[in-house]
């Protein structure tokens, strides 16, 4: 799998499975939504193309012909939504995948001005709140320092309390990533979250805070993993314990 | 992140690593339709809902979350995608007697 696959299939699978109980999800952006459907349908006919292909001479000359990229065709389609749905979660979504796609296709340029545009034209939108939870890839583009920038200043800036509350937490996750490339700085983890629960009581991003405070003491990196006792697929009994001397990955995931 | 996952663990199967769901989208036979249509092999525990007692107990907030352990049961990474999720594993393996290639 090449590079640009690879990041392609990740920010589709990521925008299509990420979802939080209480928190906007893209059933907020439902034009997007079937874009990126579409999308992903012609991705998986493309992936299977390539797949097929007998060299990686065959490959290459596949990815450079005009037309075939599905990433590519779609870009303009993303920019068209952004246009006619301006303003709201739709056109919000839509800037952010067409900066993602920009950013992935090396269109660094096209990429900042295209977060510059989400940032200029969405801080006064109660969109923003649903934007800013999947604004962390595109705002990348400036590098670590430039993303905590652009979540900073939705958090801070934005009209709705709602949106500053998910730009909070959304500063608290990234945060909670970069903790693993570095030493753990729990600081620029629980600050944001502590202002969440200061500020933002009455929106529903509290009782996540809160919750999020209350297990990091126990569930940090150092910590031995609680026990998990459960059933499993076929219905034997579970045990994480059982599987000492594994290194073990915990996926919790859904479809719902 | 389903395609990389089956990918990282057909390329880690002869060494000691398991990867675990934990899965909130329903019962048994609802976890297990999706793990058919998905073709995934790998071992679930069955966690029901979004408020189902691991999430609860390990406080998920969102999904997917993810947690890499190493084989003394230390949680080492968290949040982890992709290549950066399949280096991080190969890091712990190579702290195993067995693990290393």
């Amino acid at each position: 799998m090449t590079g640009r696959i690879g990041v392609a299939l990740i920010v589709l699978i990521s925008a299509l499975s990420t979802s939080t109980a209480q928190l906007p999800s893209m059933k907020d952006a439902p034009k997007c939504r079937k874009l990126l459907d579409a999308l992903e349908q012609e991705y998986k006919s493309y992936s299977a193309k390539l797949a097929a292909a007998k060299s990686e001479a065959e490959r290459k000359k596949l990815r450079g012909e005009p037309g075939q990229d599905p990433i590519r065709r779609f870009m303009p389609r993303f920019e068209e939504l952004a246009k006619a749905e301006n303003g709201s979660c739709d056109g919000g979504m839509a800037l952010v995948f067409l900066g993602s796609f920009q950013m992935q296709s090396n269109q660094t340029e096209a990429a900042r001005q295209t977060l510059n545009a989400i940032l200029r034209d969405y801080m006064d939108k109660p969109a923003m709140e649903m934007i800013v939870t999947q604004l962390g890839n595109l705002a990348y583009v400036n590098g670590p320092e430039g993303r905590r920038k652009a979540l900073d200043q939705v958090a801070h800036s934005a009209s709705t309390p709602d949106a500053r509350a998910a730009g909070l937490l959304m500063l608290a996750k990234i945060a909670r990533v970069e903790a693993n490339s570095r030493t753990q700085n729990s600081t620029a983890v629980e600050a944001p979250l502590r202002e969440i629960v200061a500020k933002y009581a009455a929106t529903r991003y509290a009782e996540t805070a809160k919750g999020i405070l209350a297990t990091l003491g126990n569930l940090s990196i150092g910590k031995t993993a609680p026990e998990i006792v459960g059933e499993d697929q076929d219905g034997k009994p579970f045990k994480l314990s059982s599987y000492r001397g594994k290194v073990v990955v915990l996926d919790f995931w859904g479809f719902w | 992140m389903i395609p990389h996952e089956k990918q990282m663990v057909e390329r880690l199967k002869a060494r000691p690593f398991a990867l675990i769901g934990i899965n909130s989208d329903g019962d048994r036979s609802v976890l297990n339709r999706i793990l058919s249509e998905q073709h995934i092999v790998w071992r679930h525990v069955v966690d029901g809902s979004t408020d189902g007692p691991v999430s609860t107990q390990w406080g998920v907030n969102s999904w997917p979350t993810i947690y890499v352990l190493d084989a003394k049961g230390v949680i080492r990474y968290t949040d982890l995608r992709g290549e950066e999720l399949e280096k991080a594993v190969i890091r712990l393996l190579a702290e195993t007697p067995s693990g290393r290639l």
